[in-house]
């Protein structure tokens, strides 16, 4: 008896540091974390098994994407109504597989239709970065950027009970290429009776993503396409990077101090004077909330940023823009009209909107300058406090 | 953005609407695996909706600024048209035209022949149309997944269908409407130009086959070639919808003024436009009345008996002639 009492309490006191841990890490990156559940034996790919039922979700809220802008009529004047989406996500894993599961609520359930060519599936997708924790920085959370390669898993519901699914690799927008090389069991049905859309993402902790994958603390971003809004390619609802958190492995604690920031405690600024300094500092380039003086596409629209960047993100990128370059669209989208044409008639590029320039060994370079000398340490929380609202 | 540009140019005065282009076309590229609806190349009548059904109230295009414009997709219900069957067996015995899913309101070629004005002063014209293969496409501009591309060596737009991922913003974006939805691949196809064909030196299907011998195919910048005498020597050869801001590489010559109108009498006015040069100058643009006055003094120079180089090139004598394409027939 004593001896089993011994063995008991040195059983918990094992436990203790990692439970301590798990606290620590909500808190520090509070709102951000998804706690994965360990699994000895199989795990259900069934999204009604009770085993998934009794497993505690996590609230992800989605905002829509508004960083760029497409050019489909009917896609953008319901993009410029569309409202933030909560989706649950629940992960499990094994010793040799984790499986994300995502239920979201969708009354308009759409499927891409064979002989129609403008009807659109619901879609959703994973992002995960290739390079985590190695290099320690959280890819940009569109589709990852040219030094931060991301991987993607897409589904598509495309004709009943047959989705579409694919697997890609991408460096920033326009960049998707689809691989082989990552694998994963991926399925995607609709719950008439839950009124929305439960996806199962299988993926395997072997391959590219191996040490991802096996890490204690990871990203993860979702996005979510509604169909019948004509949502697809950057038309979406989109997650800020979450982090899954695997309790019983080693968490880099240096990592989680730096995304920390913002997260753990409210930002010490005033908001009226961040809203002040954006006006005066960043509204000739980016558009943002009220501030719609500067044509689309000159910067990336900051619009609803705070619903998707952290703002450990969006401190970095205005004390050195240079750490995450994000590449623009195609860059003819906006041609010079009085630029010399070449000898076909065709117009140059308006580098009024190239977000980047390329330096020596084709390294990438932001066209924003740093603002580090420009604002105060107190000005720089106040400016990243109000990002951080623009929801 | 190419180091050629292969162009067109198609004589409005000579195309009799007989869709053999539409045909070889489809032969050749479109009548099969999801392409079924789509007509690469197609003769509409103008004035008139065109096809897909009033292509240009879709958007597209770009700005007077330069910047690319929002556009919408066509339906196939409302657009292309859906294809379906006649009810032969009653409509033989006199019985109305029925059909399963209602009468149509739209089908590709339409309103064939249609035109404007009432007899005897009617008009219309045939409008022959294939992607422009633009300077500054705006399919190209606005694909997200960098899956559509224009080739160095001729300027021909063309879709990487392993970069496509079937969002359909070049569709949006195209402001002539001539990419389409391959709806079995789920992914976006358009015009070739006949690539391959012309990578043997021959010409397009649609230009080959042309009865009419109205299709001129060269390049921009061969100045022996019949296709920079047309556009650049004479510029009687315009493209259509410059305003679109696109710079496309299909050139048409406008049609002429045409037979003058009656009175009610039935004797003709003189002076009178049986196709407005408003009407004209809509689709190409204020360069219109240059190019047919330029056409008109070229006319009457030949029937006193002078030459003229630019009317023994739209005559189309020598079929040879009318397509350079910087290499012998390999076939």
């Amino acid at each position: 008896m004593h001896t089993k009492m011994t063995i008991l309490l040195f059983a918990s006191l094992l436990l203790l540091p990692s439970l301590l841990a798990a606290a620590s890490v909500k808190a520090q990156l509070r709102g951000h974390v998804i706690v994965a559940n360990s699994s000895d034996s199989a795990i259900s790919v069934l999204t009604r098994d009770t085993s998934w039922v009794n497993t505690t979700p996590t609230a992800i809220t989605l905002y829509p994407q508004r960083s760029i802008r497409l050019s489909d009529r009917q896609a953008n004047a319901a993009l410029d109504h569309a409202k933030p989406l909560v989706a649950e996500v629940k992960v499990r894993y094994n010793s040799s597989e984790l499986v994300v599961m995502v239920s979201w609520k969708d009354r308009s359930y759409s499927i891409a239709l064979e002989h129609r060519v403008a009807t659109f599936g619901d879609q959703i997708a994973l992002s995960l970065p290739l390079n985590y924790p190695k290099n320690g920085v959280v890819p940009h959370i569109g589709m990852g950027d040219s030094k931060h390669p991301v991987a993607l898993y897409l589904q598509k519901a495309v004709k009943q009970k047959n989705p579409f699914q694919q697997t890609y690799l991408a460096r920033g927008f326009g960049s998707l290429t689809q691989t082989k090389k990552l694998s994963a069991y991926m399925t995607m049905n609709y719950d008439k009776s839950f009124g929305g859309w439960r996806a199962l993402f299988k993926l395997p902790l072997t391959g590219k993503l191996k040490t991802v994958l096996n890490s204690g603390l990871f990203p993860i971003s979702f996005a979510l396409w509604n169909g019948k809004q004509h949502e697809r390619g950057g038309n979406k609802r989109i997650s800020s990077w979450h982090f899954i958190y695997r309790p019983e492995r080693e968490v880099n604690q240096r990592l989680v101090k730096k995304l920390s920031y913002g997260l753990a405690t409210p930002i010490l600024g005033d908001v009226k004077e961040g809203e002040k300094l954006v006006k005066t500092n960043c509204t000739f380039c980016h558009r943002i909330g009220p501030y719609l003086s500067t044509p689309e596409g000159v910067a990336p629209n900051l619009s609803g940023i705070g619903g998707v960047a952290l703002p450990a993100y969006l401190k970095e990128s205005i004390v050195t823009p240079d750490a995450i370059v994000v590449r623009n669209l195609h860059l003819n989208r906006h041609y010079q009209k009085g630029g010399e044409r070449d000898a076909h008639g065709a117009y140059p590029h308006n580098m009024r909107y190239k977000w980047y320039r390329k330096g020596k060994k084709g390294v990438l370079h932001s066209n924003m300058p740093s603002y580090q000398a420009i604002l105060t340490p107190e000005q720089l929380n106040s400016v990243v406090l109000y990002l951080q609202q623009q929801k | 953005m190419s180091k050629r540009q292969l162009a067109m140019v198609m004589d409005l005065n000579k195309c009799i609407g007989c869709q053999t282009c539409t045909v070889a076309c489809k032969t050749q590229w479109t009548n099969r695996n999801g392409r079924d609806y789509m007509y690469w190349n197609n003769v509409e009548s103008r004035p008139g909706a065109g096809y897909p059904n009033k292509w240009e109230e879709f958007g597209g295009g770009f700005d007077q600024q330069g910047n690319l414009r929002d556009g919408e997709i066509p339906t196939r219900s409302k657009g292309y048209g859906d294809p379906w069957d006649f009810n032969h067996e009653e409509l033989l015995h006199g019985d109305d035209f029925k059909n399963k899913s209602g009468v149509p309101a739209v089908g590709p070629n339409w309103d064939e022949e249609v035109g404007e004005g009432q007899f005897p002063n009617s008009n219309f014209f045939y409008l022959p149309r294939i992607c422009n293969h633009c300077a500054n496409p705006a399919c190209l501009a606005a694909c997200p997944s960098g899956a559509i591309f224009k080739r160095d060596q001729d300027g021909v737009v063309l879709v990487d269908l392993d970069r496509c991922k079937g969002q359909r913003l070049c569709i949006a974006s195209c402001p002539y409407k001539k990419v389409y939805f391959n709806t079995k691949l789920f992914k976006a196809e358009k015009c070739i130009l006949c690539f391959p064909r012309i990578e043997k030196g021959l010409a397009p299907a649609c230009a080959d086959q042309c009865v009419g011998r109205i299709r001129f195919v060269g390049y921009l910048d061969d100045k022996e070639g019949q296709v920079y005498k047309l556009v650049h020597k004479y510029k009687v050869a315009l493209p259509l919808h410059a305003d679109y801001g696109t710079v496309p590489n299909i050139y048409y010559v406008p049609p002429l003024k045409g037979p003058p109108k009656f009175d009610g009498d039935g004797k003709p006015i003189e002076g009178s436009e049986r196709i407005p040069l408003s009407y004209l100058e809509s689709l190409f643009g204020p360069d219109t009345k240059a190019a047919l006055k330029r056409l008109e003094s070229e006319i009457e120079q030949r029937k006193q008996g002078k030459g003229s180089e630019l009317l023994d090139m739209l005559i189309a004598f020598k079929r040879d002639d009318m397509f350079r394409l910087g290499k012998e027939r390999e076939i």
